[in-house]
């Protein structure tokens, strides 16, 4: 019997027995395997943090002489936004925090607008091309009529009636009526794609401790 | 004997008690009896006492008129005489004029002015006066011994008969400078501060035993009535043992008095054989004298100057010319009852035994005979109790009193009865100065003279046995008769000779103690003094208090939102019914028993093995068939990037998802494979991800891939920065330069995988391993420009789907599969089954709830209805 796989495989099930003891309500197990994942997980993210980033890409070169400006650069910026930390010196951190979320606000349009937002309007329109092979009109009505319900549903304007009510009208009210049909339908399928990921997780956690209990606990003592 | 009754319990005491000596209360009050009278320290009040005369007798009006007009003639004669001197005709008035008391200077009465003719008209009265005046000197000699002008000598001819009889009467010496010299000595007084005024000051002055004195300053004009008298003392002042008695006109005269004394100051000066005692302490035993306020100073002095023994002959016994010449008021004041004469000054007047002359006391009034048996006998009481403790002389004022003396407004102070009466004073009242000069004795025929002036009715009736009551009164008590006596308005100038506060160095003290010691008069705490605290000082009762509507001014847009206001806490204090533990407990026995359920199920899909389950007939296969199609038709060796964004929480699904695709692809293509991930945890995951799918269980054995890093696969580890990280990755064109070491610290160029790969297009295929849809999204957004015509494979979780369906429908991903449902149609999952009989169980559940659900949903509404109904 491998030693390490007995151990893990003993580590494994305890503290999934412990996650699962939240079924009796907030316990203590649980919350020690909580807290044990989450200091695990905080150690793990900052040994791989220097590990895998920081001495490689800053340290090293810097002691190896590669690309020294731009190193000490980096660095500076790094410790810039370390004053975070300080409430005296975070001002000096600001214009790099505002640095690194205007980068990564250009980069998210510029891929939001070439990645997702123009091929899906090509998506939208091909069905309705019949020229293209895998049209199928039927299924670019549904989408459509799915897509236009959808946005009337969330549309609230309405007229403002004699006795002081307001009612959205009938044209409207139809079309809300039928993309909320199409919303209920949405959050059903991501409901039971939840629940499908999650099915799966239990179904590995119970095969996982079935196997360490059958092949590590009872074939091995007793057989 | 009297009876004091005790406020508390109503219980007789023995007169003289302080406190009940049943209840221990007190019976005698603390405060001051006459909180309106005069203090001590109180500045005089100018008061025109010639208001008074239209009420004056007709005979005192006529005296006055009679005054006037001598004065006239004596102003004349001195103005003639001595220009550069003031003048002396009316001398009180000069008092005024000399300022030594500014604050009275308009209150000299005008009575008193005139009666200068008056008393010159009558020689027995005039003699008296003289007497105290004699007396007088004596005292000012050692009080102001400065030089002052002599009388020139005109004296008339009673003063001149007085200074014969002091001769003979008494060998001793009495100095007087004239006939007036009191009234000179007062014109040159300073105001004095002391607690005794001037006419106890002059009276002490007269019983004072300097025989021996020098000189006294003598008063330089004197009023033609006087005059002639000065001149009978010029030639009489021959005096024993060279005391002299001098009338020269510039420097003070010191005479023995004997020359110009009446007869009646004669007798005083035997007097002064007597031990001295009483009068050493002259200016005390004089205040008791003097502190009968009602008697004028003039008359008062020449009473406190006559000593023990009257002088004055015809005084002793009954004397029935004085009496008959007395005044009705002073007849009167004969009779009054002692007891109603309470004054500190009655101890003398106790003392005074009618026995050493008869029955003096019968035939003469008590306060002219007292004067005797107290020089005698009795040290006179301190004198700063004398103006104060002085009683109203006059019995009932109604009786005695003349018409126009019981008109005149008498303020209920104990210093009234010092007010002097009008008539009395310029009639010649000098009956007080009388009886003290003139002890009962049987010499009584100058008394007769004396008396035969119209002396008030008051001063007649005052009776020595009457007067012995208060004294006792006084001594047992302990409480000052003057204290009875009611307040009058004095002349200012009586009230500047008031005792200054200061010279009762108890004063302040006790009106301090009084005023703290509230005496309660009503309800059943009346006669207890300090029981109460008195109210703070500056506390005044504003009357009603206010009252203050307790209606709130509020209108209607104010009430209508109190009233929302009242119904939405009457919605919030509401109680609500607290669901029962056994509803609780249900829902917890409730998911209990589904979490057993779905174990067990579960556990019995686990052992199928995964067998027992069909596999799904899905209606669009596109997306898993394309994905599948691209991992078959990879080059061998190919390099594949694999990413590996996701949590460990997804693993089981994840790993249960790709390994199947990972082993059918590595054992068949021998692909390369290059782990990225832009979680911290997804490098680990991929290599265990490696890891599994190394060892593939065929049918009969296991084969071990043998998977090396930097071999057949190589790690790149953890991408930071997110978004910005993906497009650096993405968008590099020298692989190994934006990653030269690997996660296991290997050169990446020195790597197999990443030899032939220098961008992202370089790559065979990319796999991305997600479970969420986000991360998919960025990696999708990013790679769709750059990756060429390399394919996008993604191998996603069940909840992804739906996100991700579209890009796969765009053509962005070129396959995509997702849960077990998705890797199932080419390779079965061992937990295909168990996955399989939990959709099972929870479909059945989610129905059996919805259905347990709208059966209770009918039964509400039944109950509902049935409860409308």
């Amino acid at each position: 019997m491998d030693l390490n796989f007995l151990l893990s495989g003993m580590v494994s099930f305890l503290f999934t027995m412990m996650i699962l003891s939240y079924l009796l309500g907030d316990n203590v197990l649980f919350r020690i395997g909580i807290y044990l994942f989450v200091g695990a997980s905080a150690g793990y993210v900052t040994t791989i943090s220097i590990q895998q980033v920081i001495l490689p890409r800053l340290i090293t070169p810097l002691l190896n002489g590669q690309n020294i400006g731009i190193n000490i650069i980096i660095l500076l910026l790094a410790v810039l936004v370390l004053m975070k930390m300080s409430q005296q010196l975070s001002g000096l951190g600001t214009p790099v925090m505002a640095g690194l979320a205007g980068i990564g606000a250009a980069i998210a349009i510029g891929g939001a607008l070439s990645g997702t937002l123009f091929p899906q309007i090509g998506a939208a329109i091909r069905p309705f091309d019949l020229q293209l092979p895998g049209s199928n009109l039927f299924r670019g009505m549904v989408t459509l009529a799915g897509t236009i319900c959808t946005l009337v549903y969330f549309q609230f304007g309405a007229k403002k009636l004699p006795d002081g009510s307001t009612q959205r009208s009938q044209i409207v009210e139809i079309l809300a009526r039928i993309g909320q049909f199409f919303i209920a339908v949405t959050f059903g399928m991501l409901f039971a794609g939840v629940y499908a990921t999650a099915l799966a997780a239990l179904s590995e956690r119970l095969d996982s401790i079935l196997a360490f209990l059958i092949n590590q606990i009872i074939f091995g003592l007793f057989f | 004997m009297a009876e004091i009754r005790c406020p508390m319990c109503s219980k007789p005491n023995p007169e003289g008690q302080d406190t009940c000596q049943f209840c221990q209360a007190r019976l005698t009050p603390l405060e001051s009896s006459s909180p309106a009278g005069y203090q001590p320290g109180d500045e005089p009040t100018p008061k025109s006492t010639s208001e008074l005369e239209p009420i004056l007798p007709e005979w005192l009006r006529q005296a006055r008129q009679e005054g006037k007009d001598s004065a006239e003639e004596f102003e004349e004669l001195q103005a003639e005489e001595k220009p550069s001197k003031p003048k002396q005709t009316d001398r009180l008035a000069r008092l005024k004029l000399e300022g030594t008391r500014k604050d009275n200077q308009e209150d000299i009465p005008d009575w008193l002015s005139d009666l200068r003719p008056e008393i010159s008209r009558d020689e027995q009265i005039e003699e008296t006066f003289e007497d105290a005046a004699s007396a007088n000197i004596s005292e000012d000699e050692s009080q102001f011994p400065t030089e002052t002008p002599v009388i020139d000598g005109k004296l008339p001819g009673w003063l001149s008969s007085l200074a014969d009889q002091g001769e003979e009467d008494q060998g001793n010496t009495i100095k007087t400078e004239g006939s007036l010299d009191w009234l000179n000595q007062a014109e040159d007084t300073p105001p004095q501060d002391s607690d005794q005024d001037f006419l106890s000051a002059y009276s002490e002055e007269a019983f004072t035993e300097e025989t021996d004195s020098d000189e006294i300053p003598v008063a330089t004009e004197l009023p033609d009535w006087l005059g002639g008298q000065k001149e009978e003392l010029e030639l009489e002042e021959t005096g024993p043992e060279g005391s002299t008695f001098q009338f020269t006109e510039d420097q003070p005269v010191a005479s023995e008095g004997e020359s110009s004394v009446p007869d009646w100051i004669q007798g005083s000066g035997e007097t002064q054989d007597t031990p001295a005692a009483p009068f050493s302490t002259g200016a005390q035993n004089l205040e008791d004298f003097g502190s009968i306020d009602e008697l004028p100073d003039w008359i008062s002095s020449p009473e406190t100057n006559l000593e023990g023994e009257s002088p004055v002959p015809g005084v002793e016994g009954d004397s029935p010319a004085v009496s008959a010449e007395l005044p009705d008021w002073l007849a009167a004041m004969k009779e009054e009852p002692a007891g109603e004469m309470p004054s500190t000054s009655a101890a003398p007047f106790q003392e005074m035994d009618t026995d050493a002359a008869g029955s003096p006391g019968e035939e003469l009034p008590d306060w002219l005979s007292f004067t005797q048996d107290e020089n005698e006998n009795t040290p006179a009481p301190p004198a700063t109790k004398t103006l104060q403790e002085m009683e109203p002389p006059p019995g009932p004022p109604g009786e005695e009193i003349p018409d126009w003396m019981s008109d005149l407004p008498v303020e209920p102070e104990p210093e009234s009865g010092t007010t002097p009466l009008p008539g009395s004073e310029q009639s010649e009242p000098v009956p007080p100065a009388f009886a003290e000069a003139e002890p009962p004795s049987s010499e009584g025929g100058s008394l007769d003279d004396i008396f035969s002036v119209d002396v008030p009715d008051w001063l007649t009736g005052i009776d020595t046995d009457k007067q012995a009551s208060p004294e006792n009164k006084q001594e047992a008590g302990g409480q000052p008769a003057a204290e009875d006596l009611s307040p009058v308005n004095l002349p200012s100038w009586v009230q500047a000779m008031r005792p200054v506060e200061s010279a009762i160095p108890d004063a302040k003290a006790e009106q301090a103690a009084t005023a703290d010691q509230f005496l309660e008069k009503e309800g059943p705490l009346a006669g207890l003094s300090g029981v109460l605290p008195a109210a703070p000082t500056g506390f005044s009762p504003s009357g009603k208090p206010k009252v203050h509507s307790i209606k709130i001014q509020a209108d209607e847009g104010q009430r209508s939102h109190a009233a929302l206001l009242d119904k939405i806490l009457e919605t919030e204090t509401r109680p609500e019914p607290i669901s029962s533990d056994s509803i609780r407990y249900t829902q917890r026995v409730l998911r209990w028993v589904i979490a057993g359920v779905m174990i067990f199920v579960l556990t019995i899909g686990l052992f199928s093995n995964g067998k027992s389950t069909p596999l799904p007939a899905i209606i669009d296969r596109s997306k898993e068939d394309t994905f599948f199609e691209i991992i078959d038709s990879l080059p061998n060796q190919g390099s594949v990037l694999l990413v590996t964004d996701y949590e460990a929480a997804y693993a089981g699904e994840l790993e249960a998802i790709a390994e199947q695709v990972l082993e059918a692809a590595m054992f068949l293509k021998n692909i390369r494979i290059t782990l990225i991930s832009t979680y911290p945890t997804g490098p680990a995951l991929g290599e265990k991800l490696i890891e599994k799918a190394e060892i593939i269980d065929l049918r009969d054995e296991t084969v071990d891939l043998d998977y090396t890093s930097g071999n057949q696969y190589v790690n790149l580890g953890y991408i930071p920065g997110g978004l910005s990280g993906i497009h650096s990755f993405t968008s590099t064109t020298n692989m190994t330069e934006a990653f030269p070491v690997t996660s296991d610290g290997l050169t990446a160029r020195e790597t197999i995988p990443l030899q032939a790969v220098h961008g992202i297009s370089d790559f065979t295929a990319i796999i991305v391993l997600t479970s969420s849809s986000d991360s998919a999204q960025l990696w999708i957004e990013q790679i769709t420009p750059v990756r060429s015509t390399t394919p996008l494979l993604i191998i996603g979780s069940a909840q992804s789907e739906p996100v991700l369906l579209p890009y796969v429908n765009s053509g962005q991903v070129s396959g995509m599969i997702n849960g077990l449902q998705g890797s199932s149609q080419r390779y079965r999952s061992k937990f295909w089954d168990a996955y399989c009989f939990g959709l099972l169980t929870a479909t059945l559940l989610i129905v059996i709830g919805s259905i347990w659900n709208l059966i209770q949903a009918v039964q509400d509404r039944r109950k509902y209805i049935g409860v409308e109904e």
